[in-house]
Formats: structure tokens, C-alpha cells, sequence
């Protein structure tokens, strides 16, 4: 099988990790939603649309989605999971068998990267209500999806160095 | 704060997701942010590999047993370590 495949392979398993334990998710959503409803709600009346020039004619909550979309692509589980492994052994296992090493790194960067598309979706869509629009169109919301997708596979990818230089969840 | 805003690739992909947001196509913004998330992408995978190579030296330096383990072409080449 080809490295890619095995990265495929690899990153359904480490897709079906996150759908067997939901809660582990519920922070990614909702810490970034917080934030924007708070500080839309604050500065929101500080900034009115209509004399805020660099608001371009939108609501504060369209100047400040980009934080939270940020914030909520910027956990890192991967690398929570990646230690649980180390710890558990399976990465030993992983290492054993014959396995690339780019695909050991792929699956689960390649997962972190759908899973921040579908929790980026989830807050542009409950960002809506707050007036906030995406004023390049569809295109622009597929950019932004790609756009955060690689931002979420740049931070887990740094947070999966500090695991594999660790090798454990720190306290011990 | 924004000779450190200039080094920390956040503020360009901030601009970049502001920009799609805020307004119509601005290439400018989006090609920097673009570009900032894959070069430090293809960094991040790079330094990942390297460092579970590292691993695998190591944990053979340890263990002396479950030697080097490195994939080679589909197969994975076990040695063992015999260094006292």
C-alpha cells in the first residue's frame, strides 16, 4: 500500500477516535463560540457598523469571527490522541509494522485538518444570526474552510512535536 | 507589538480569513496567508518524520531489544542493537 494510503488509513482511524468520544469536541466548539459572543456583545456597541470604517458595512461579529474560526482550529487534539497512543504502546505497534513514517504524521494531520473543516462550518453558520456574512461568496467560504483546515494542521502538527518529544501527557 | 505581530503567522492568516470575510477577493492578503500555512505546514510534517526517526534511534538505545525500525520501501528493516 502507498504511503498515502496508509495516511488515509490512519487518518479514518483517528477520525473514528473523535466521533467514539463526542465530548472530547464539544470545547473546540463551544470556547470559540463563547469568545464571540461575548466580545461581540461588548464591543459591538463600541463599534457600529455604520461609522466603523474598517467593518466594511458589517457587524463587529464579522471582524471578530476570524478569532474564534482561529481559536477553534488551534487545540490540537491530535496530539492528546498521539500520546495515548505512545502511552497505550500502539505507536510502538504502529512503528513495528510496516508503516511510513509520513503516513504515521499524515493520518492524523490529515484528520485534524477535516475535523477543523466541519467545526469551522458549524461557527460560520451560528455566526450568521450575530450578522456576520461572508462577503466573498461561496468561493471565499470554500477558501476559508481550506485556509483554517491548514491552519489546524500547522498548529496539531507543532503540538504533535511537543508530544513526540514528551511521550507523555506531563506530570509524570 | 507589531514588530512581534510581523513574526507571528497568525496576524497573516488572520488578514487572510478577514479579507474573505470582510470583503471581495483581496489576492494580496490571501496569497500571504496561503503561503504562511503551507511552508510552515510542510515544516511541521518535515520535523514530525524526523523526530519519529529520532524516536525510533533512541528507543533502540534504551531498550537495546526493539532496535531500529525504519521503513524502507514497504518493509521495515528490524535490527537489533548490539551495542553493550
Amino acid at each position: 500500500m502507498s504511503a498515502l494510503g496508509q495516511a488515509g488509513l490512519l487518518a479514518r482511524r483517528a477520525l473514528l477516535e473523535g466521533l467514539r468520544t463526542p465530548e472530547s469536541s464539544i470545547p473546540t466548539l463551544l470556547i470559540p463560540l463563547f469568545f464571540l459572543v461575548v466580545n461581540v456583545g461588548q464591543a459591538g456597541k463600541i463599534f457600529p457598523s455604520s461609522s466603523t470604517g474598517f467593518l466594511e458595512g458589517q457587524t463587529y461579529a464579522a471582524f471578530q469571527l476570524p478569532s474564534s474560526l482561529l481559536l477553534g482550529a488551534s487545540f490540537g487534539t491530535a496530539a492528546l490522541y498521539l500520546v495515548e497512543d505512545i502511552e497505550g504502546g500502539y505507536f510502538d505497534k504502529l512503528r513495528a509494522a510496516p508503516v511510513s513514517r509520513g503516513a504515521l504524521v499524515l493520518g492524523r494531520l490529515l484528520a485534524e485538518a477535516l475535523k477543523s473543516v466541519v467545526i469551522t462550518a458549524v461557527l460560520v453558520l451560528l455566526a450568521l444570526p450575530l450578522g456576520s456574512t461572508i462577503a466573498s461568496g461561496p468561493l471565499g467560504f470554500v477558501l476559508l474552510l481550506a485556509l483554517t483546515a491548514l491552519w489546524a494542521v500547522v498548529f496539531a502538527g507543532f503540538m504533535q512535536l511537543i508530544a513526540l518529544k514528551t511521550r507523555s501527557r506531563g506530570g509524570d | 507589538m507589531e514588530i512581534a505581530a510581523t513574526f507571528n503567522p497568525v496576524t497573516y492568516v488572520m488578514e487572510a480569513l478577514r479579507s474573505l470575510i470582510l470583503q471581495d477577493f483581496a489576492w494580496a492578503p490571501l496569497a500571504r496567508g496561503f503561503g504562511v500555512v503551507v511552508v510552515l505546514g510542510v515544516v511541521m510534517v518535515i520535523l514530525n518524520v524526523r523526530l519519529i526517526r529520532d524516536y525510533d534511534y533512541r528507543r533502540s538505545d534504551r531498550t537495546g531489544i526493539l532496535a531500529v525500525s525504519r521503513y524502507a520501501g514497504g518493509v521495515n528493516l528490524l535490527a537489533v542493537n548490539t551495542a553493550p
